[in-house]
């Protein structure tokens, strides 16, 4: 359907170039004598951007790593396109599972709507904790993203990244168990400013990410504990780009830890790390695998993750 | 522990990244390119590879096609810190008037890519020449004048014809001369 309405815009701009397709243009390099048409193909539909520029989607379902969000506008399109993707991203610990899927749109590489669900299974834990065994969180996410300045591939003449703000509105279906737990509410919105850099000479990718977030991991045990404050918290990723089709990094992302604070019979929440190999063998497919390291999440026990993600999109 | 892990990981990265490679126009990176005998061969795979995107072919069916050849050849040796200097039109001159868009522009990017895959120049290596044109799109890509200003077809499309040089299929891949 969101391929439908790029067409139709692709048709409507060529519609709307005279009443013929051909369009005028006499070429520069040519001799004067060579007036020259250029037609312009009216079956466009692709979407243009460069392989990987619109990175993958992280578990909130921003366009960016796997963790954190880039400054980068998910989908295919350039700024005169539309573009889209959806994925799927599994997480499996020792303990926990946690499935995460969603859809973003990208518009004119300038605002990024992005919806994705966490569900986040406690398994045998949620047994032990007597919720029941595989007793489930789920979040729901709606996101949006603006780019304000500059392009992460093309302004290789600049120290200048690409900076988006964004906004994740996010929605806990447990809200009265998070809150028996500890935390101040069921919803929470987390407010972000990132920046991205390709620094193409050295095939290397750079973002960081600011967040001001009430989230208690990532907002699937619900926001807020021992306060009710915003905690600005850091994250970053580091990539290699390999090849035209295969991106190696590590990412970083910190984590308030106000709801052990609020409930000492909860372990503290830690900081998650990640190293993650991304292949896209086309412009319209990726896919993630990373090891991921959660720390602790409820119990003492460390979790260490496998993450497998799949993206597609135009 | 786990902070320090992550910045460890990081800087190794960085640093890695950072040291194995430098930036900027130099010799040793035009002869990566094959010099300039390379440079002709990558650009006449460059041609064709355009001549067969449908984006892009539009742009020089009808144009002089030897001519926008030698100038890229020259250009690219000038980027590459070979011993040629570009003498040809003003970046932002030559491609104003076709309202060429993002699009077309990536797609030129592609098509570049996979002449220098072609040629086996090391990814490495396209990517410092990619970092050097990167800024050029900025000459390039214009926003379409509206509709209603631009001039009317004062040539019939099929006026003018010029001899094909290159061949439907293009012509078959050579590797390049070094």
């Amino acid at each position: 359907m969101l391929g439908r309405f790029s067409d139709v815009r692709r048709q409507r701009r060529v519609a709307a170039w005279a009443g013929s397709f051909l369009l005028v243009a006499g070429l520069p390099l040519a001799p004067p004598a060579a007036g020259a048409t250029v037609s312009r193909p009216e079956d466009m539909t692709v979407s243009g951007k460069l392989i990987a520029t619109g990175g993958v989607t992280q578990v909130e379902g921003a366009a960016g790593g796997g963790l954190t969000p880039w400054a980068v506008i998910g989908g295919g399109g350039t700024r005169e396109e539309v573009g889209a993707t959806a994925f799927f991203t599994a997480v499996r610990t020792h303990d926990y599972g946690m499935n995460a899927y969603g859809a973003l749109i990208g518009l004119w590489d300038r605002v990024e709507l992005s919806v994705a669900q966490d569900r986040f299974d406690t398994q045998a834990i949620g047994g032990a904790l007597g919720l029941g065994d595989g007793y489930a969180f789920t979040n729901t996410i709606a996101g949006v993203k603006v780019r304000v300045a500059g392009d992460a591939v093309y302004d290789q003449d600049s120290w200048l990244p690409q900076l988006s703000l964004g906004a994740q509105y996010k929605s806990n279906d447990r809200g009265s168990l998070v809150k028996a737990l500890g935390a101040r509410s069921g919803d929470g919105v987390d407010l972000y400013a990132s920046a991205t850099k390709v620094l193409l000479a050295q095939s290397l990718l750079l973002s960081g990410t600011v967040r001001l977030t009430k989230a208690n991991q990532t907002g699937l045990l619900g926001f807020g504990g021992a306060d009710d404050d915003y905690h600005a918290e850091l994250e970053g990723s580091a990539a290699l780009l390999l090849d035209r089709n295969l991106v190696a990094g590590v990412e970083y992302r910190m984590k308030p830890n106000t709801l052990a604070h609020a409930n000492p019979g909860l372990a503290p929440e830690d900081d998650w790390y990640d190293a993650f190999v991304a292949w896209l063998p086309g412009k319209n497919l990726a896919f993630t695998l990373a090891y991921v390291n959660l720390g602790r999440v409820v119990t003492p026990t460390r979790q260490n993750a496998v993450y497998l993600s799949l993206q597609a999109g135009f | 522990m786990t902070r320090r892990t992550a910045a460890a990981l990081l800087t190794i990265t960085l640093a890695g990244a950072i040291a194995g490679c430098a930036s900027g126009p130099s010799p040793d990176l035009y002869q990566t390119f094959g010099g300039q005998p390379g440079l002709i061969s990558l650009v006449d795979d460059f041609m064709d590879g355009m001549m067969r995107d449908p984006d892009l072919r539009p742009y020089f069916v009808n144009a002089n096609r030897p001519h926008i050849k030698a100038e890229l050849v020259a250009q690219f040796c000038a980027t590459l810190g070979g011993p040629c200097e570009y003498k040809g039109m003003d970046m932002k001159m030559a491609h104003a008037r076709y309202g060429i868009g993002d699009h077309e522009f990536n797609a030129l990017v592609q098509d570049l890519q996979d002449a220098m895959d072609l040629h086996r120049i090391p990814y490495r290596a396209q990517n410092r020449f990619l970092a050097m044109l990167a800024p050029y799109r900025d000459d390039v890509v214009h926003p379409a004048p509206p509709p209603r200003a631009r001039p009317p077809l004062t040539i019939a499309p099929d006026a003018v014809v010029v001899p094909e040089t290159v061949p439907a299929g293009g012509l078959p891949n050579k590797p390049p001369a070094r």
